[in-house]
């Protein structure tokens, strides 16, 4: 068994960071991508995988570098970014593994692997009880997703920055130690070798496996569907969509369909300083506009979009400078999925979409309308 | 409504039914509910603060909010987003930004109600309710005024919805 690939987010915490040498071991896997958005401080070095000197270096990379020195003909693709703002396709592997501290990216993430059909394993630990788990859901007719538990006090703790409510919703450090963390990630590495081979039997599908540390108890605990979940369960059939992103226009999308989404992605209008007011124009995808273009040019601190300058679907209406814009322009990126006339799409570079063809894969050509 | 989630756009449906009938019953308050389904705003005619270019603070009485619920907004919500204030821009108030359309009426909730968010609205255009906190405050300078001025507040004291007047005439 060659071949497989995992996309670990949250990859350099107190868990990913003993998980992903762990990872390395695994000979039936040929491809890693870590994702991590944050750069490690020098407290991290109690807790996590690291030593002194990789302080104020990107997680990612401190990690691919250490795999590398471990396996060095894994291939392992590093992302140093918030998982909110990647293109879809980018999350395309046999498996997802969250290593997050973060409520609102573990939604996120159950999101996008379920739109994929991905099974995702999640885990968490609780420092103040010595507690480390596992998760593991697998898309399915019927089968829970992790929103499937929440409560509607599960979404009224969604993690968010309310300015003026004092504390800002960033999750809590849970003060695990490095041990808790490994143990969760031992527990991790387990289930993703159950889950490459194919065991689902055996794996936690649909089930938290929890072990207290402190007083030896392992639990187990199943979860069904909820009817009345608010994610919608749908995994999409996507189909792929070859193009030029530096050529193709958003009006040559339009031609497909009267209007088109990006899932999971909106567009902003403008952006807007809430210091000093200043503001700046533009028509472009959110979650490839870079911290640096969300910055107020006369102050430099981070601007805002208001409700009404964004956008959430493309039609012909909008102005014709911003039908004119390239995908590459507007933000669109390759592995960006795109939903006109109630299908999905996914947008391939036309090289890579040769060897597609040749694989015998259907097309979809989206100038076609030009 | 081009919305495709059936569920949000009966959401959207009773928020819409349901802000309109609160306008109805309000002497301050009007309510659009624009064609997107996604999209409100709403008319406030009360008295808040403005603060004049010369730095005057005085009273206005009229204020423009707009209302959004993105697509997720039964799962996840950015406050910011939410609540625009479309005018006066000079509004002055600790928790809005000075020249700047946010609002930061605090915690919303995935799935909160339009009903809830325009009582919110109102509370704070109306200085019912305010962030002392300055470190936390939009507008710093009018949390720095409001904190020397709470003698002043609220700025307006009617309830938002119109109370039954209820009369008992005694015959002499």
């Amino acid at each position: 068994m060659h071949g497989k690939s995992i996309v670990v987010a949250g990859a350099g915490g107190n868990v990913g960071s003993h998980l992903t040498s762990h990872l390395a071991r695994m000979l039936e896997l040929d491809r890693l991508t870590l994702i991590d958005r944050d750069a490690y401080e020098a407290r991290n070095a109690a807790n996590q995988d690291i030593v002194p000197r990789d302080a104020g270096r990107p997680k990612v990379l401190v990690q691919a570098r250490r795999l590398a020195e471990i396996r060095p003909r894994l291939e392992v693709h590093a992302i140093h970014a918030p998982l909110e703002s990647l293109p879809l396709g980018a999350w395309r592997a046999d498996l997802i593994v969250a290593c997050l501290d973060s409520r609102t990216a573990r939604q996120a993430l159950n999101e996008r692997a379920w739109r994929l059909g991905i099974p995702w394993i999640d885990s968490g630990v609780l420092g103040s009880e010595w507690l480390a788990r596992v998760n593991v859901y697998a898309p399915a007719d019927g089968a829970p997703c992790l929103e499937c538990a929440w409560s509607d006090e599960d979404y009224r703790q969604l993690e968010r920055h309310y300015p003026c409510g004092g504390a800002a919703g960033a999750p809590a450090p849970n003060g695990a130690s490095s041990g808790l963390g490994a143990l969760a990630a031992a527990m991790l590495a387990l289930e993703c070798r159950k889950m490459l081979a194919g065991e689902f039997d055996c794996a936690a599908v649909g089930r938290q496996a929890t072990f207290n540390a402190r007083w030896h108890r392992f639990s187990v605990t199943s979860f069904r569907r909820n009817p009345r979940c608010r994610f919608d369960h749908a995994t999409w059939r996507i189909e792929p969509l070859p193009c030029h992103p530096r050529q193709t226009r958003l009006a040559d999308l339009l031609a497909v369909a009267e209007t088109v989404r990006v899932a999971g992605q909106r567009f902003i209008r403008r952006l807007v300083c809430p210091e000093c007011c200043g503001e700046k124009r533009m028509f472009h995808l959110d979650g490839s506009l870079g911290a640096a273009a969300r910055r107020c040019g006369a102050c430099r601190r981070p601007m805002a979009a208001a409700g009404f300058d964004i956008v959430e679907s493309l039609s012909r209406d909008l102005p014709a400078d911003v039908l004119n814009q390239t995908l590459d322009e507007a933000g669109l990126r390759i592995g960006d999925v795109i939903q006109a006339g109630g299908k999905n799409f996914e947008i391939v570079a036309k090289v890579e979409m040769e060897n597609r063809k040749r694989s015998g894969l259907t097309t979809f050509e989206c100038d076609r309308g030009r | 409504m081009t919305i495709p989630d059936p569920i949000l756009r009966g959401f959207l449906e009773r928020q819409a039914e349901e802000g309109q009938a609160l306008a109805q019953a309000s002497d301050i308050l009007t309510l659009d509910c624009l064609p997107t389904g996604q999209h409100f705003i709403g008319h406030y005619a009360c008295r808040g603060l403005v603060r004049e270019n010369d730095g005057t603070v005085r009273e206005a009485d009229a204020f423009h909010v707009g209302l959004y619920f993105g697509a997720d907004y039964l799962r996840t919500v950015n406050p910011f987003e939410t609540v625009t204030l479309f005018g006066p821009p000079n509004t002055y108030h600790p928790n809005i930004s000075f020249g700047a359309p946010f609002i930061c009426v605090g915690h919303i909730a995935p799935g909160m109600r339009l009903v809830d968010l325009l009582y919110q609205i109102y509370e704070i255009l109306s200085y019912q309710r305010l962030t002392p906190v300055e470190e936390n405050a939009l507008n710093k300078e009018a949390c720095r005024w409001a904190r020397a001025n709470q003698d002043r507040f609220p700025i307006d004291r009617r309830p938002l919805k119109r109370r039954a007047l209820k009369l008992e005439v005694q015959r002499l």
